[in-house]
C-alpha cells in the first residue's frame, strides 16, 4: 500500500479535495522533497537519513536521554519561569535533537509513520515531563474537577442545584464517565491518574488533526508539520483533566467527519458511500450530543464552526448547527435550569460590555511583578508569532492556489465566541485554542504548500528553527507559572486532612484559589478567596487578619471556619500583584499567635487554622 | 431459558462473523466485567477499564466503515467510545440509575448492540471490513 517516498493518505472521500492540480502528490507518485542531488544526494550520509530505521532508533535514544535526565529536575527549586528554570541541559539538548530530526526527516524521510512518531514522541515528551517531574497534577482546576467525581462516587447522582461548582452539575458527561472508569477501575481517586490526562489528550487530538488537515492535503509533511505546530504552540493549557478537554477532542472529530464524508461535492472528486454517510451522520449526531451533556460552551462553538462551513458551503451536512443549537436550548431549560436560572442574566449583561471580555482574562503588566510579566509577555509573544506565521502560510499557500474556505471558516468561527461571554475572563484563551488547529495548519504552509525549491538547508534551518521558537516560547507561557499552579506535598497534606475532616456547612478562607481544592467531600465547605474581594476588604484583612475571619465566622454561622494558607497561593498574590506581597507572612504571624485560632497543620509548604473563638 | 440459549448463540455467531471491532468489543467487556465483579485490584482492573472504555462501542465502527489512515481510525474509535460512554453515564444519571455496575452493563449492552446491527448488516458470506482504500486519481 506504500506509494514511493511516502504512504497513502486517508481513504475517506474528500481528500486533497481542495488541492490545486499542480502542486501536489497523488497516490502512487513520489512526494517531491525538492532534494538537490547535485548537492545532496551523492554524499554518503544522505542514504542512511533516508532510512526510517535510523530515525526510529534515534527517537528511542532521545526518549532515553529524556528518561535519564528526568531525576534532575527538582521541582523544589522552581524559579521565576516555571519548568523551564529547572530543567537540566540534556533535557533541552534531547527536545532540541527531536525538532532537528523531525525537520530533516520532511526532506530525507517525508513518510507519513517517520513523520508521525516524531510528532507523537515529542508530544508524549513534551506532556510527560510535568507528570513525571511533578508529585501532582498541575492547575487548581485540576482538583475542583476531581472534585466532583468524587461527589458523583459517594452519592451516584449530580446536583444541579448544588451551591459551588454546579456548572459541572449540569454538563456531568465528562464527570460520570470518569467517575465510571475510577469506580470500575479500582482506583480511590480519579486523583491516581489525572495527571496523564495531557498526554492522553494530545495524542487523541493527533489523530483527529490528520483526520481534519488530509481534507486540504495529502502531503504528509504539511499534515504532520500542521500538528507538530498545534502541539508546540499549544500554551493556553486548556488539555487537561478537564471537560474542555474531552469536548474539544469531540469538535475536532466533528469537524474531521465533516470535511471528510460530507464535502462539497466537485467534479472529479470522490464521493462517500451512501451507508458511509449515514453511518458517519449517525456519529456526528452522538458526538454533537456527547458534547451538549459534556462542556457548556463547546456546543456553541460547534454550531459557530459547523454553521460557517454550511453557510460556506464546504459542507453538504447542514443540520449538526441547528441541532446542536436546538439541542442546548432543551438542556438548558430542563437539566441545567438551575444553572441557567442563575447564570443566563449575567451572560446577557455581559453582551453589552466587549471591552471587559477583551482584557478582562489578560494580566494587568503594571499590576504583577516582573517574572509573571516575562510569562506574559512570552505567551502573548506566541500567539503574536503564530498568528503572523499562520498569515504569511495563508499568502503563501493561496498564491498557490489552495482551496482555503473550510480552514477559514474553523480560523474565523471562534471569534465569535469573543462576542458571546467573557466565560470568567477566559473567552480570549478559548477561542486561540479553538483557532489554533487551523492556524497549526497554516503555519505548516509556509513550507510545505508548495512544492519547494532546492534551497534544501534553507528549509531545514528554517523549519527547525521556528519549531524551536515556538516551543521554547511556549516552555515558558505554559509552565511559567508552574510555582502557582504545581502543588506540594505540604500543600496536599494540609488541603486533604482539612476536606477529610470538615463537618458540612463548614468556611474555608484563602488568599487566592491557587491550591489543591474541593477534591475531597467538597460539598460541605464554602470557600472565601479573598483576592476576589474588593479592595478595601482586602486592606482590612491585611490590617488585622484575626478580626477579619473572626467576623467571616461569626457573621456566617458555619459549623467550623478554618483558614487555608500554602505556598502557591503566597505565589499567586505576590506575581500577580493582587494583594500585597507580604499578605501570608502577615496572615500566618497573626493567626498563629492568635487565642482564637488553632494551628491544625503547620508544615514548610502550608498552614491550615481553625477558629475556636465564641459563637454567634 | 430459550431467550438465553438465542442470545447467546447470536452473540457467539457475531464474534465468528466480524472478526473486528465486534470481536475487540465482546472480549474487551468480558475481560474487564469479569476483572471489575472479581474485584482484581486496581493493577488488573484499571487497564481493562482504560481499553473497555476507549474503545467500547466505538471499536464497531472499524466493521462500518472504511479508513485507512491510522491516527484517523483510532480517533474515530476513541472520540465515539468515550462520546457514548459520557452519554450513557448522563442518561443513567438522569434517570437516578447510576451505579458503577449499572454504567458498565449498560455500556456492554450497548456495545452488543451496534455488534448486532454490524453483524445483521454484513453478508453471512466474507468480511470485506476496513480494507484501504486508495484514492484514485482525478
Amino acid at each position: 500500500m506504500r506509494e514511493q517516498g511516502g504512504e497513502v493518505g486517508l481513504s475517506s472521500p474528500s481528500v486533497g479535495e481542495g488541492r490545486p492540480d499542480n502542486t501536489y502528490t497523488r497516490p502512487g507518485q513520489p512526494i517531491d522533497t525538492g532534494l538537490d542531488n547535485t548537492m545532496w544526494g551523492e554524499t554518503s550520509w544522505a542514504p542512511w537519513l533516508r532510512a526510517p530505521v535510523l530515525h526510529f532508533g534515534f527517537m528511542i535514544l532521545v526518549l532515553i536521554v529524556l528518561m535519564l535526565s528526568v531525576p534532575a529536575v527538582h521541582p523544589d527549586q522552581l524559579g521565576d519561569l516555571g519548568l523551564a528554570s529547572v530543567l537540566p541541559f540534556t533535557v533541552w539538548l534531547a527536545f532540541a535533537a527531536l525538532i532537528v530530526g523531525y525537520a530533516v526527516a520532511t526532506s530525507f524521510a517525508p513518510m507519513s509513520r517517520v513523520l508521525g512518531s516524531y510528532v507523537a514522541v515529542l508530544s508524549i515528551a513534551l506532556h510527560s515531563l510535568p507528570v513525571l517531574a511533578y508529585q501532582y497534577p498541575r492547575f487548581p482546576w485540576t482538583w475542583k474537577h476531581v472534585g466532583v467525581v468524587d461527589f458523583i462516587q459517594r452519592n451516584n447522582a449530580v446536583d444541579p442545584g448544588i451551591h459551588t461548582m454546579n456548572a459541572f452539575h449540569s454538563w456531568p458527561g465528562f464527570f460520570g464517565l470518569n467517575t465510571l472508569l475510577t469506580e470500575t477501575g479500582g482506583l480511590e481517586s480519579s486523583l491516581s491518574y489525572a495527571a496523564w490526562a495531557p498526554i492522553f489528550f494530545n495524542l487523541a487530538y493527533l489523530g483527529a488533526l490528520v483526520l481534519l488537515f488530509r481534507t486540504i492535503t495529502d502531503d504528509h509533511r504539511w499534515v504532520w508539520t500542521g500538528c507538530l505546530f498545534f502541539t508546540v504552540a499549544n500554551w493556553i493549557g486548556q488539555d487537561y483533566f478537564a471537560p474542555q478537554a474531552l469536548a474539544f477532542l469531540f469538535y475536532l472529530t466533528v469537524m474531521g467527519i465533516l470535511l471528510s464524508w460530507f464535502p462539497r461535492r466537485r467534479r472529479g472528486a470522490h464521493e462517500a458511500r451512501s451507508r458511509d454517510r449515514v453511518i458517519m451522520a449517525g456519529l456526528v449526531f452522538v458526538l454533537l450530543v456527547a458534547t451538549l451533556v459534556s462542556h457548556q460552551l463547546t456546543p456553541v462553538m460547534i454550531a459557530a464552526a459547523a454553521g460557517g462551513l454550511a453557510l460556506f458551503r464546504t459542507t453538504v451536512l447542514r443540520w449538526p448547527a441547528l441541532v446542536v443549537v436546538g439541542l442546548l436550548a432543551v438542556w438548558m431549560i430542563d437539566f441545567a435550569r438551575p444553572f441557567t436560572v442563575e447564570y443566563v442574566p449575567i451572560i446577557m449583561s455581559d453582551l453589552v460590555t466587549i471591552t471587559n471580555r477583551l482584557d478582562s482574562g489578560l494580566v494587568d503588566f503594571g499590576q504583577v511583578d516582573t517574572s509573571q510579566r516575562a510569562v506574559s509577555l512570552a505567551a502573548r509573544g506566541l500567539t503574536a508569532l503564530t498568528v503572523v506565521v499562520g498569515g504569511l502560510g495563508f499568502l503563501r499557500s493561496f498564491r498557490s492556489g489552495v482551496h482555503w474556505r473550510s480552514i477559514l471558516v474553523l480560523l474565523v468561527a471562534p471569534v465569535i465566541l469573543v462576542g458571546a461571554s467573557s466565560y470568567g475572563g477566559e473567552i480570549l484563551f478559548r477561542a486561540f485554542f479553538f483557532a489554533l488547529p487551523a492556524l497549526g495548519l497554516l503555519m505548516g504552509a509556509l513550507w510545505f504548500s508548495r512544492v519547494p525549491g532546492d534551497r534544501l538547508l534553507w528549509s531545514i534551518g528554517s523549519l527547525a528553527g521556528m519549531i524551536a521558537l515556538v516551543f521554547g516560547m511556549s516552555i515558558i507561557a505554559k509552565h511559567g507559572n508552574d510555582t502557582r499552579t504545581v502543588f506540594r506535598h505540604g500543600e496536599v497534606a494540609a488541603a486533604s486532612y482539612m476536606y477529610e475532616t470538615a463537618p458540612p456547612g463548614s468556611l474555608v478562607v484563602q488568599l487566592s484559589t491557587s491550591s489543591p481544592l474541593r477534591f475531597r467531600n467538597y460539598e460541605n465547605l464554602v470557600d472565601v478567596v479573598l483576592e476576589e474581594y474588593p479592595e478595601n476588604s482586602k486592606t482590612r484583612f491585611v490590617d488585622d487578619p484575626v478580626a477579619f475571619v473572626s467576623r467571616l465566622a461569626v457573621d456566617g454561622d458555619y459549623t467550623e471556619t478554618y483558614v487555608l494558607l500554602t505556598d502557591s497561593q503566597e505565589a499567586a498574590v505576590s506575581r500577580l500583584g493582587r494583594m500585597p506581597p507580604d499578605t501570608y507572612d502577615i496572615a500566618a504571624t497573626s493567626l498563629q499567635a492568635s487565642d482564637v485560632f488553632e494551628v491544625l497543620i503547620s508544615n514548610d509548604d502550608a498552614w491550615l487554622f481553625r477558629y475556636t473563638g465564641p459563637e454567634r | 431459558m430459550n431467550t438465553i440459549l438465542f442470545a447467546y448463540g447470536r452473540a457467539t455467531d457475531f464474534i465468528a462473523r466480524t472478526p473486528q471491532g465486534s470481536t475487540w468489543v465482546v472480549a474487551v467487556s468480558v475481560i474487564h466485567l469479569t476483572s471489575y465483579v472479581a474485584g482484581l485490584g486496581p493493577w488488573v482492573q484499571f487497564p481493562t477499564a482504560l481499553a473497555f472504555y476507549l474503545t467500547c462501542p466505538g471499536a464497531i465502527v472499524l466493521d462500518w466503515i472504511r479508513i485507512s489512515d491510522l491516527a484517523s481510525r483510532l480517533v474515530v474509535v476513541v472520540a465515539i467510545s468515550l462520546a457514548s460512554n459520557a452519554l450513557i453515564a448522563v442518561v443513567l444519571l438522569y434517570l437516578g440509575l447510576f451505579t458503577p455496575l449499572t454504567g458498565l452493563l449498560a455500556i456492554i449492552l450497548t456495545a452488543f448492540g451496534f455488534v448486532w446491527s454490524s453483524a445483521t448488516y454484513r453478508p453471512r458470506t466474507g468480511l470485506p471490513s476496513v480494507q484501504p482504500r486508495l484514492l484514485e486519481p482525478r
